[in-house]
């Protein structure tokens, strides 16, 4: 019975915990532009997080090594050094991101602008990664993150007329409206928001966070194989909501607001109250987790002691570079810098970073003096040669989609 | 747990350890899984014609060492400069503290008691701004206090005149009897001096592994031929066909200074 109750309550927060700021801005983006004719990328790409992330959690659960210790050991200093500072760079920006989507909630709950949320909410971001234990943090935001399935129910309250939509997501096509580059560049940005690296990091490191060994195999694949699926459901339902209310208005996403407005249409109210706890946890959640991938990421590369699971005094470079993350992310935001074009930017740098990530996950995953007989079957390994070939072409595709399409406009 | 189930170690007692995927830059680890570091590099000797791995380095000295121009000297000057002593050299951690050498490699108490001791920037860090913090637990536990005076300080562990590098050693260009180019070295294997399964001990070089290219040496597909994913391994295994292994006799001098491998034959 405990198990069973730990083996749902871990669903159940992967579930609430897939959504984060990247995800709502750039599914209700693309529902307002493209209705569901990128639904498909969003199918590639949870897949794609679900065979990764189960291989570094059974790398990180079988031989102790957490993510960034591979990407170190198996790509030497140099180019370790350059996945550091480029993945970095980008966890940094997420984290920057989140932050902001926290303010920005706040200040569609309060009115208050949010640009004085921002301290405020840095702060607590801080304290939490400070005080609270590291299971306490995942199971809560996780949980409440589930009040976005009410975007699932506004769907389905809505009474769309599914015919159009499921063809639409069943034989995508570029909109007459729209050109080919400006879709395949949403298409990374939604590849490079399901497939961020933070999450594979934050993912194994929590497995160390938690002491997980080869018995917690299991609880873990239903984690990524269940859990996981169902959040990038929230994710559809999202782009679902926006196709329905924002497109037919012809409103471009430009604000946490409009993501939030075909909720608001269908359920009114109670609606709007949901969705605001649903943003709250899911960008807190989410602005903890990326800042302490962050400390994990730098610590994993030098060597140095991380982790909640000593106390701070015996990691304190891993807690000053948390600190100092959460303090610039404030500084970011308060040069006035639009929360959500950092999020747009967040993403798409994002797939930028994926191979030097995903590609020694793939090598440690197979090397049988880490896992012995837990390596790589089969499957694992056909759809992690695929997904390289897929990451390094989303990778190399990024910048230039960008440059061309002016980030989508 | 059962050995199938374990997972395997990355040398059992006298077998071979390829020192570049196997030792270098892994994880340093204590008795209750303290990180204590990566394996910045690692020091050798020669001793009466055989080359010796003898210690590891930890810490910014030897980590600066291995970037690349400006960011390396940056890197230096920056470490020296924060360096409590006025001509700080990187320490060498003897192999005898070593037991263990599995995903990561393991320490004995002597070496994490000293890898702990000379952490700088942790112990400046955990003083001046963790400490400072309310709430800054875990002052009481041996590893998050003011660290015990660590005997035989740097001293000792100092970085011999004569000892070499292992990162000097990989990516050296390695020359045929005649003269001519026979690559780089890729890959240095080593065993055991006196075969032991309770530590790990001076590591002597068997041989070396030299190709053409060096992208890709480390990632461990030459050492488990049957290590997938199959396409990957296949490409890899392409991609340094051209690379041979050279028993430690057939080398017959090193210049470390130019960083060059002299062969007796030609192959």
């Amino acid at each position: 019975m405990k198990r069973l109750f730990a083996v749902a309550l871990g669903i159940l927060t992967a579930i609430g915990g897939f959504v984060d700021i990247g995800d709502l801005v750039t599914n209700a983006a693309v529902g307002s532009r493209f209705g569901l004719s990128l639904v498909w990328v969003v199918v590639v790409g949870v897949l794609g997080i679900c065979v990764f992330a189960e291989m570094s959690g059974r790398v990180a659960a079988v031989s102790g090594r957490a993510t960034f210790d591979l990407i170190r050991e198996r790509l030497g200093p140099q180019v370790g050094l350059a996945a550091l500072v480029g993945s970095m760079a980008v966890t940094f920006l997420t984290l920057t991101a989140e932050i902001g989507g926290v303010a920005l909630a706040l200040e569609l709950a309060t009115s208050l602008n949010y640009l004085l949320w921002v301290p405020v909410v840095g702060v607590l971001v801080w304290v939490v990664l400070w005080r609270v234990r590291f299971s306490l943090l995942e199971n809560g935001f996780g949980l409440a993150g589930l009040a976005l399935i009410v975007f699932a129910v506004a769907v389905w309250k809505l009474g769309p007329d599914w015919g159009p939509l499921v063809s639409e997501a069943l034989h995508p096509a570029v909109p007459s409206q729209e050109e080919g580059s400006t879709y395949w560049f949403y298409a990374v940005a939604l590849f490079g928001a399901a497939m961020t690296p933070y999450e594979v990091f934050f993912f194994s490191s929590g497995g160390v966070e938690e002491k997980w060994g080869p018995d917690s195999l299991r609880t873990m694949r239903a984690n990524v194989f269940i859990g996981f699926p169902l959040g990038g459901l929230l994710s559809v339902a999202i782009a679902a909501a926006a196709a329905i209310v924002l497109r037919p208005q012809g409103i471009e996403v430009t604000t946490l607001g409009q993501v939030a407005l075909p909720v608001v249409t269908a359920l009114g109210t109670l609606g709007l109250v949901l969705v605001l706890v649903g943003f709250f946890a899911a960008t807190f959640g989410a602005a903890c987790e990326t800042g302490l991938s962050v400390g994990y990421s730098v610590a994993q590369y030098f060597g140095w002691q991380w982790g909640k699971f000593v106390e701070p005094l015996r990691a304190a470079r891993f807690h000053t570079v948390v600190l100092l993350s959460c303090i610039a992310g404030v500084g970011i935001l308060l040069t006035t810098v639009d929360p959500i074009m950092v999020t747009e930017y967040s993403v798409v740098f994002s797939a930028l970073a994926l191979p030097l990530t995903y590609f020694p996950i793939l090598v440690v995953a197979n090397d049988r003096t880490y896992l012995g007989r837990h390596v790589n079957g089969r499957l694992a390994n056909v759809l992690g040669t695929a997904y390289l070939v897929v990451v390094v072409v989303a990778s190399l595709a990024a910048v230039p989609l960008m440059v061309v399409t002016g980030a989508g406009q | 747990m059962s050995d199938d189930v374990a997972p395997g170690r990355a040398f059992q007692a006298g077998g071979p350890l390829a020192l570049g995927l196997r030792l270098m830059d892994h994880q340093l680890l204590g008795r209750e899984q303290e990180m204590l570091g990566n394996v910045d590099d690692v020091a050798m000797e020669e001793r009466d014609r055989r080359l010796v791995a003898v210690g590891l380095l930890r810490g910014p000295g030897a980590w600066s060492h291995r970037q690349p121009g400006a960011l390396g000297r940056w890197g230096r000057a920056i470490w020296r400069r924060l360096h409590p002593q006025e001509d700080p050299h990187p320490a060498v951690l003897p192999l005898d503290h070593v037991t263990r050498i599995d995903s990561a490699v393991h320490v004995d108490p002597w070496a994490e008691g000293y890898l702990s001791a000379t952490e700088g920037l942790e112990l400046w860090l955990r003083q001046h701004v963790i400490r400072q913090i309310p709430g800054a637990r875990g002052g009481e536990h041996p590893m998050g206090g003011e660290p015990p005076p660590v005997g035989g300080r740097d001293t000792d562990l100092g970085l011999s005149v004569d000892a070499h590098l292992l990162s000097s050693l990989l990516g050296a260009q390695v020359l045929a009897a005649d003269g001519s180019d026979a690559g780089r070295v890729v890959e240095v294997r080593a065993v055991q001096a006196t075969a032991m399964s309770s530590r790990v001990g001076p590591l002597v070089v068997t041989s070396l592994v030299h190709g053409r290219r060096r992208l890709g040496g480390e990632l461990g597909y030459r050492e488990d031929t049957n290590m997938g994913p199959r396409l990957l391994g296949a490409a890899l295994r392409w991609w340094h066909r051209h690379a041979v292994e050279t028993r430690w006799e057939d080398v017959s001098r090193v210049d470390w200074h130019t960083r060059r491998v002299h062969l007796r034959h030609t192959p």
